[in-house]
């Protein structure tokens, strides 16, 4: 089982024994593992669970988890969906893209991603509400078309899936769609990455890519 | 399994003569092979030839002979198309002109002997590389090949070759190697479009065809034009192909390059002799059966689909053919299966879309800006280039910017890509600096190529990369293998094309995506991910492990200190993580440990499990 500590950034394996002995205690914590629960983990810590409650990642009486949203499993990437035939980019989706970009840089800096996801969980739940709004897929696609045509002239790495695709929420926000960020894991070898997907479409990656991971934050 | 020997010799050394009567008594004594041609100094033999496929084709008078299957280039000289089932040959031009001809009015998959200047006798390869073609020299006299172990049986009587250790380190660190060198001592290659002239104790050799002289001359047409000029291509070669075999296999991935080809099959008259073969496996890029079926649904054409097999027992891979290079199994474990579905449709050709990548450009980098500062500079354009390169690159305009106008600095040819992970291979001297690369491993054409731009140079070096013929585990059961999109005419046009231009709008193969639009699904022609087998080939390598660990810890790469058995052991045990990480190396490595089994007399578990490979 991988945690990722929200508070510090950070991602912890726990294998084994330590899985079953922190069902006993953890309120929340997963049944007894079941054969083949994917994915299995790579341990990185001793064999005790104190060090997970040293950290912080788990404290006695209850703490305030992030509500649990389970999205449906990506079945569509936008991408293949193709070029949209009209791709114009005004001067405010220029501003909502380096506004986006910078203040998704700054957030990334200087605040925790449980900050961080919960800003963007309650901006989508009191623009969008919690059900799935149907949304115009041409807008769709022309905005996302959009963000990724101009994007090289404000991202500075391509390695920087975070980034990336927080700069992207932002992006659409201000443009009034409202997708979720997503954070997900492989092991074998261990991997993180970061997409942006509404309902069961990936708007910001290869479908291919992110099934490799399975998601650990959803926000 | 059409294969061709020719040996050459001076007549006028007795015991050269001796020895080349010897060799040729012995060739002739076996059925299977036939006497092509019968000269003085010069006799060359061929087997499984049939008409339509690979034919022996003799010129001016029994002067030469070609070998292998040509076809004729007509229409005008912009498009260059070839018309299948013309096949003139004008030997007499061909002879004038030492060969030259054959490059300039044809194309094809062929090998062809020639006279030489000076009693020499000439060998030609055409410039896709398809058919390969060796030489190495026994009692002075040149023997010319096209399967080794045919080679091995004829002077089975002198020692076999002998490991080149310096090459065969190279191998490790850069793959096979494009230039006229092999893995074996003495053993040489001919390369594509090269015309190597073997005579008494002197081998001198000069291109027919360079691809970097060809990707100088850079061809500007509107898009459209350029689109339809490359659909009418590829489809053209594409039938001339067809018109070879009653009956095709077709490897349909539902990749982009593999449906461009089905597209092109999709005709009256082809259609109906082509079944797809689609092979997957777990993992998330190991299943295109979707896009596959879309495709075959689209072109009509039938569809079988097989599942890979991960119980492939490694042990095969010490049995392969003897090669002039070790060869990687991975993207073979395939091959027993095809030739079984082959044999049961009656299909003589298992046509692929291999080199796709490399001749429509998709190659997840910037190169393109680079590519158009040297040729256009800094002109209204290069910003639209620059824009479409830093996604195609997937990195911020700026640095792609930056990039381009490093690149108009450099000198000779851009270092070879470091891979992120320590890598298993122990490298020679500081492993902080580049890897260089000997000359002799690299195709003569790229000494020159320091004058293209990064993008299309790294092109051309793709495409003068040899491609596998034949098969050495499963051997002459296995269908014969074509690759259409390698063909000549598209090599040529797409090596004319900018980089830029194949990628507009930035994504990788845009041209060819647009060229083909309109015949297959959308969900194909916009995907921008690749199938893989990463899940498959680490299932395989763990059904494996005991076998790899075997020879990889006792092996002879270990033991020259080649690799690193530390960082192998470790990656070999039970721990995933390093595992996951080098199993693509951790095959490698055993493909080349096999290899050096069939030619040593060193006493490890690979070689005591080798036996020869009997055709």
């Amino acid at each position: 089982m991988i945690l990722l500590d929200l508070i510090h950034g950070r991602y912890h394996g726990v294998a084994g024994p330590q899985v079953d002995a922190l069902a006993e205690f953890v309120h929340g914590w997963p049944a007894a593992p079941q054969a083949a629960v994917p994915p299995r983990v790579i341990s990185l810590q001793p064999q005790s669970a104190a060090p997970l409650i040293k950290r912080g990642l788990v404290v006695p009486g209850h703490g305030r988890p992030i509500a649990v949203e389970r999205l449906p499993e990506p079945a569509e990437a936008i991408e293949g969906w193709g070029e949209p035939s009209a791709q114009g980019f005004g001067a405010r989706s220029w501003l909502h893209l380096i506004a986006g970009a910078s203040w998704s840089a700054f957030q990334l800096r200087t605040c925790t991603l449980e900050r961080i996801a919960r800003t963007v969980a309650f901006r989508r739940l009191v623009h969008a509400g919690p059900g799935a709004e149907s949304v115009n897929p041409e807008r769709l696609q022309s905005t996302v078309s959009a963000y990724r045509r101009a994007r090289p002239i404000v991202m500075t790495s391509k390695d920087r899936c975070l980034l990336d695709s927080l700069a992207l929420i932002q992006f659409l926000a201000a443009e009034r769609l409202f997708a979720h960020w997503v954070i997900g894991v492989k092991t074998r070898p261990f991997g993180a990455h970061a997409w942006v997907q509404l309902g069961a479409l990936v708007l910001n990656d290869r479908l291919e890519r992110v099934r490799r991971f399975t998601p650990i934050l959803v926000a | 399994m059409f294969r061709y020997l020719a040996l050459i010799w001076d007549d006028a050394a007795e015991s050269h003569r001796d020895a080349a009567a010897r060799m040729s008594r012995r060739i002739r004594s076996t059925p299977r092979w036939r006497c092509a041609l019968d000269r003085i100094g010069l006799h060359v033999f061929a087997t499984d030839s049939r008409a339509g496929a690979n034919r022996v084709t003799l010129i001016e008078e029994n002067r030469g002979v070609v070998l292998g299957q040509i076809f004729s280039r007509s229409g005008d000289p912009v498009r260059q198309i070839a018309e299948p089932g013309t096949n003139d040959l004008d030997g007499r031009q061909v002879i004038l002109t030492a060969g030259d001809s054959l490059v300039a009015r044809h194309w094809g998959r062929w090998v062809a002997f020639l006279p030489g200047p000076g009693g020499t006798s000439s060998v030609l390869r055409d410039p896709s590389g398809s058919l390969p073609c060796y030489y190495l020299q026994r009692q002075g006299v040149w023997i010319v090949f096209s399967w080794l172990e045919d080679v091995l049986q004829v002077v089975h009587d002198l020692a076999p070759p002998k490991v080149d250790w310096s090459a065969l380190a190279a191998f490790l660190q850069h793959g096979e190697s494009s230039g006229s060198a092999t893995t074996l001592e003495g053993v040489s290659r001919v390369l594509p479009g090269e015309r190597v002239s073997l005579g008494p104790g002197q081998m001198r050799s000069d291109l027919i065809w360079d691809p970097v002289l060809m990707a100088s001359k850079a061809e500007y047409l509107d898009p459209d034009t350029t689109s339809e000029v490359l659909r009418d291509t590829v489809r053209a070669c594409a039938s001339a192909w067809a018109s070879c075999h009653d009956r095709i296999l077709l490897r349909l991935s539902g990749g982009i390059d593999s449906s461009i080809l089905a597209a092109c099959l999709a005709q009256d008259g082809i259609a109906d002799r082509v079944t797809c073969v689609n092979y997957h496996s777990r993992g998330a890029d190991g299943d295109e059966r979707s896009y596959a079926r879309a495709v075959a649904a689209r072109c009509r054409l039938q569809l079988v689909e097989r599942e890979r097999n991960g119980a492939f027992d490694l042990a095969r891979v010490l049995k392969m053919a003897r090669t002039p290079n070790p060869v990687l199994y991975v993207g073979r474990i395939a091959s027993q299966t095809d030739a079984e579905i082959a044999s049961s449709l009656k299909a003589s050709a298992l046509f692929t879309g291999a080199g796709g990548d490399t001749v429509f450009f998709e190659y997840g980098n910037s190169w393109p800006a680079a590519d158009y500062l040297r040729q256009r500079g800094f002109d209204r354009g290069f910003w639209r280039v620059s824009m479409d390169s830093a996604l195609l690159g997937g990195q911020s305009v700026w640095s792609t910017i930056a990039q381009a106008i490093k690149d108009q600095f450099r000198h000779g040819l851009p270092a070879p890509a470091v891979s992120g992970h320590p890598s298993l291979v122990r490298l020679p001297g500081d492993s902080s600096e580049p890897p260089r690369l000997d000359e002799r491993f690299v195709h003569r054409a790229l000494l020159s190529g320091h004058s293209l731009p990064v993008g299309k140079l790294t092109q051309v070096r793709h495409l003068v990369h040899p491609i596998g013929y034949y098969d050495p585990l499963v051997g002459d059961a296995a269908p014969e293998i074509v690759h259409p999109l390698l063909s000549q005419p598209v090599i040529e046009l797409c090596l004319r094309i900018p980089t830029y231009e194949l990628t507009r709008g930035g994504r990788g193969r845009a041209l060819a995506r647009r060229s083909f639009a309109h015949t297959l699904p959308a969900e194909v022609t916009n995907r921008r991910a690749k199938g893989g087998m990463e899940e498959f080939s680490t299932t395989v390598l763990m059904n494996n492990r005991a076998l790899a660990r075997s020879l990889l810890l006792d092996g002879q790469l270990g033991q020259r200190g080649l690799v690193d058995l530390g960082r192998v052991e470790r990656a070999l045990a039970d721990r995933p993580v390093g595992f996951h990480a080098h199993v693509g190396e951790i095959h490698r490595l055993v493909a080349i440990e096999a290899w050096l089994a069939r030619w040593t007399t060193h006493e490890t578990p690979a070689a005591r499990q080798a036996q020869a490979f009997d055709l």
